[in-house]
């Protein structure tokens, strides 16, 4: 855009209307480049060069090229074993949450009345602290105590032993996330509201039934949120860690001590930032991995609205 | 008009009941934290559970004063908060202008490397960042927790960003006819337009920094210094592992608050929310 009386102004400095508007434009974002620099760009490739040190305890470094990598795969007691526990965990907790949070945003939208306080609860979980929900639900989750065993001890007399039993915690603390979805639901539902209800009263004139409007309208439509959330979700699960800390600190025996949990101890519980380094590599290989297979397949079932003519 | 017919009644009173059972679902963990915190050491592990607290008592409240200096802790959190919202929310409006109104060359590029530094995974950059922190001397303070976000937040720079592109160019025009120079314009047109875009950025952040868990467990290493949520971590028994009394009156203190905000500034919020899944 232009506009005429710029032109006629001349300034001082001799630059051009464009460069002096390009020089401002620059420093007006120059905080966010220097972030950039200083802490994203910067720290990924200074945590990748020291991936190929030995660099424990602040201590002197010592190259060994790609040894942490391959010592993560072949010579380590919990790398392996917790890399196959985040990867169950994400293959089970994003569809999960994804699914949960679509039904909800499906439920919320429709014409019921009380929706809007009901969204505002569904949302409320999502505004607490890791700390906070996590001892609440290891407060709740006491095999003898806790109020979910008396209910599940009232209605279909059975204790669940949720966090006690090495392979039960894992799935518990899985569950829990069914509570944190709130951001994803809102998503959806912005999704859903912005529909066209041209299209719906169409297909009512057709005699569409309510099935068949969800699959050729619904989840059409909001493919590309449903493809954002996916993602984000997945990402999220990936480096889930502070329920872990919180519920069960990894335990029982180990049971729930995932890769993310692994990383944080390597580095700040034994300062072993070589080999940290590498373990976050390891994962953001992973991450950047299925991501992309992600992306390849949304090719099929994604469709934007700019490139339907 | 004619009457719904029975399938659709009953359809309907279906949906009703699975949405209460929802509603119960979502809000029962708060429900609980907050009765626990007042039904006093005793009705807390009562058995059966008192659905209903029975026994009133403050005493929660007292022992976790008295034990872990909860006013304290609140306090810091507070510190942490204003100065992380003052930065985050002032530098992002600024770059948000400079992506939404100047042309300046690779300007798509750099803004499409934004979107993409919003999908960095935090342990990607923990722990260069720990060591950077730790090697200028910030270890034990809450400069890492605040100071990054002086140079803005991707995400609340996109939200502006987009906020801005709303707002008629005119209004820039008009005052830069007039003589006002890139930054007057900014700070006395557009920032007063603002408002709605900054209230969101403003709760998202208060969010995030009052519920931090990871970054301050990282950083502080004196109990004085602990924010609310870090504390509520470190309150344990010698018996039973977890100091229950302290650590549902702590999570009923630091839950209050982010619920409250949420409350009143609900629509701002989700507004806010629903604008950045709408990626341009």
């Amino acid at each position: 855009m232009t506009f005429p009386t710029a032109v006629l102004r001349k300034n001082k400095k001799g630059l051009s209307i464009t460069a002096r508007e390009a020089l401002s434009g620059y420093l007006f974002i120059s905080p966010w480049l220097l972030g950039l620099l200083l802490f994203a760009a910067g720290p990924m490739l200074f945590s990748l060069s020291i991936s190929f040190f030995k660099w424990d305890m602040f201590k002197s470094m010592t190259f060994v090229g790609i040894q942490n990598y391959i010592k993560a795969f072949t010579d380590d007691e919990y790398a392996l074993p917790s890399l196959l526990k985040t990867l169950s965990f994400v293959l089970f907790e994003t569809p999960y949450q994804l699914v949960i949070a679509l039904l909800l945003a499906l439920l919320l939208n429709s014409k019921l009345r009380g929706t809007g306080v009901a969204r505002a609860l569904v949302y409320l979980p999502a505004v607490l602290s890791g700390a906070i929900s996590g001892s609440m639900w290891k407060f709740m989750m006491d095999k003898d105590l806790g109020v979910i065993n008396y209910f599940t001890l009232t209605l279909f007399n059975v204790k669940i032993p949720w966090l006690i039993k090495p392979d039960m915690a894992m799935f518990s603390i899985a569950l829990t996330g069914a509570l944190a979805v709130g951001t994803s639901m809102i998503l959806f539902l912005a999704a859903l509201q912005s529909i066209p209800a041209q299209y719906y009263e169409a297909a009512d004139i057709d005699g569409a039934s309510k099935v068949r409007k969800l699959f050729k309208i619904t989840l059409p439509f909001i493919a590309p949120t449903t493809l954002y959330n996916l993602i984000i979700i997945m990402i999220a699960q990936f480096q889930c860690v502070v329920p872990f800390m919180v519920i069960t600190g990894g335990g029982p025996v180990k049971s729930t001590y995932v890769f993310a949990y692994y990383e944080y101890e390597t580095a700040f519980r034994y300062m072993r930032f070589g080999q940290a380094a590498s373990q976050s590599w390891i994962i953001l290989s992973v991450v950047l991995v299925a991501t992309m297979a992600i992306l390849a397949t949304s090719k099929f079932w994604v469709y934007y609205e700019s490139e339907k003519d | 008009m004619k009457r719904p017919g029975f399938p659709v009644v009953f359809t309907r009173s279906i949906l009703y009941v699975i949405m209460l059972a929802v509603c119960v679902i979502y809000t029962f963990p708060i429900y609980w934290i907050f009765t626990k915190a007042i039904n006093g050491p005793k009705g807390l592990w009562a058995y059966p559970p008192q659905l209903i607290p029975k026994t009133i008592s403050l005493e929660n409240f007292v022992s976790l004063q008295n034990n872990y200096q909860i006013v304290r802790k609140l306090w810091n959190s507070l510190v942490v908060c204003i100065f992380s919202i003052l930065g985050a929310t002032g530098t992002s409006a600024i770059v948000a202008y400079g992506f939404a109104r100047m042309r300046f060359k690779g300007k798509r590029i750099i803004f499409i490397i934004l979107l993409g530094t919003m999908m960095i995974p935090w342990d990607a950059v923990v722990i260069p960042q720990f060591i950077l922190f730790t090697a200028i001397g910030w270890q034990g303070t809450y400069y890492p927790l605040i100071v990054p976000l002086w140079l803005g937040v991707s995400l609340y720079i996109f939200l502006i960003r987009q906020f801005i592109m709303g707002i008629p160019y005119e209004l820039d025009e008009a005052a830069i006819i007039d003589g006002c120079g890139r930054f007057t314009v900014f700070t006395r047109i557009i920032v007063p337009l603002l408002r709605p875009a900054l209230v969101a950025v403003v709760i998202m952040q208060y969010l995030n920094s009052w519920n931090d868990f990871l970054n301050p467990l990282i950083y502080l290493n004196k109990v004085g210094s602990y924010t609310v949520s870090l504390q509520l971590f470190f309150m344990k028994d010698p018996f039973r592992g977890m100091d229950w009394p302290s650590v549902m009156a702590g999570s009923f203190v630091a839950a209050i608050f982010p619920v409250l905000v949420f409350f009143f500034t609900q629509k701002q919020l989700v507004g806010g929310i629903a604008q950045s899944g709408i990626k341009g």
